[in-house]
C-alpha cells in the first residue's frame, strides 16, 4: 500500500506515519508533502492508494488539494487529519468528496477505523 | 416585569471566556499529546513573563479575532517538544522545537474551537507562528496569561484580544 502524508509540520507527519505503523500499516510505502502543491505533484507521479492531509497549510490547503485532485479527475481516496472540527468543516469535507475526517489528537485505532471504512 | 425587545438582547464574550476555554482545552489534550498525567493551572496575569518564547495562532470569526498561544523557557520548550515528538531534548534542532510548539498550539486551538463554536459560529483557525519575546497588547486589546504545569513541564497559556465583545 502507498500512503501520502500531507502536513506542513514535519513532527505531525512523523506522528501520523508512526500511528499508521502502530495501527498495522507497516507494509506501507510512505510519501510526504508539506502542502497541497507538493502533494498534487506526488499524486500525479506516485499514484498513492490513500492521501492523509492536514486542513490548514500554506500555499494550498487540504480542501483546496482535494478540490484540485477531483478537478483533474484523480480519484485517490483522501482523508483529513486536522485539529479543526467544526460542523461546517465536516460538511465541506463531505461535499468535496473526502473519505473521512479524523480530529487531532487521535489514536492509532481511531485512524485505522477511519481508513477502513468510516465516512465523514 | 420588563422584557427586552429582541434587538436589545446581546451576548457578551469576555476575554476571560477564552482563557477559561484554553485552560480546559489544555487539561483535555495535555495527557493525549504530551503523555502527562496531571495538568494544573498556577495563576493568571495580564502580562507575559520575560525570557519566554512560544507559538501563537489566530482564532477568527466575523466579528472577533483573538490570538492564543503557549510559551515557555528553553528547558520547558524542549520538554514540550519531547512530549509531542518523542525526540530527545539534546538531539533537537531549533526547527524541531518550533515545529512541535506550532503543532501543540494547533491542536490546542482545535480544542478551544470545539468549546467556543456554539457561542462564536464560523470560528476558524489560522496558521501558527513562533515568537521569541514578550507579547504586548495595543489599543483596546488585552493580554491574559495563565501559568500551567503538565507534570514537570511549566508553560504559560496566552490569549490576546478585546476585553469584551457584544454580539
Amino acid at each position: 500500500m502507498k500512503i501520502l502524508v500531507v502536513d506542513d509540520s514535519k513532527g505531525m507527519r512523523s506522528i501520523v506515519m508512526r500511528s499508521l505503523r502502530q495501527a498495522g500499516y507497516d507494509e506501507t510505502t510512505f510519501f510526504e508533502a508539506t502542502n497541497g502543491v507538493e502533494a498534487l505533484d506526488v499524486v500525479r507521479k506516485q499514484s498513492p492508494d490513500l492521501v492523509l492531509s492536514d486542513w490548514n497549510m500554506p500555499e494550498m490547503s487540504g480542501i483546496e488539494l482535494l478540490q484540485a485532485l477531483r478537478a483533474e479527475g484523480l480519484r485517490v481516496r483522501l482523508g483529513f487529519v486536522t485539529s479543526e472540527s467544526s460542523p461546517q468543516m465536516h460538511e465541506l469535507a463531505a461535499a468535496s468528496g473526502a473519505a473521512f475526517l479524523v480530529t487531532k489528537p487521535f489514536t492509532p485505532d481511531a485512524l485505522r477505523t477511519a481508513i477502513e471504512g468510516a465516512t465523514v | 416585569m420588563t422584557t427586552r425587545a429582541p434587538e436589545e438582547i446581546t451576548t457578551r464574550i469576555m476575554l476571560t471566556d477564552w482563557i477559561d476555554a484554553i485552560e480546559a482545552a489544555t487539561e483535555e489534550i495535555g495527557p493525549m499529546i504530551l503523555g502527562c498525567t496531571a495538568v494544573e493551572t498556577t495563576g493568571r496575569s495580564d502580562m507575559t513573563a520575560p525570557g519566554l518564547a512560544g507559538a501563537y495562532l489566530p482564532l477568527v470569526a466575523d466579528d472577533i479575532t483573538v490570538q492564543i498561544g503557549i510559551m515557555a523557557d528553553d528547558v520547558n520548550r524542549r520538554a514540550l517538544a519531547h512530549g509531542m515528538l518523542g525526540l530527545e531534548p539534546d538531539g533537537m534542532s531549533p526547527h524541531d522545537i518550533v515545529d512541535a510548539l506550532g503543532e501543540i498550539v494547533n491542536v490546542l486551538a482545535g480544542a478551544v474551537q470545539k468549546r467556543m463554536v456554539r457561542r462564536v459560529p464560523n470560528l476558524r483557525i489560522g496558521l501558527p507562528i513562533f515568537i521569541e519575546g514578550s507579547v504586548h497588547a495595543v489599543g483596546d486589546m488585552q493580554v491574559i496569561t495563565s501559568g500551567v504545569r503538565m507534570d514537570a513541564i511549566a508553560a504559560a497559556l496566552l490569549v490576546v484580544g478585546p476585553r469584551e465583545v457584544k454580539r
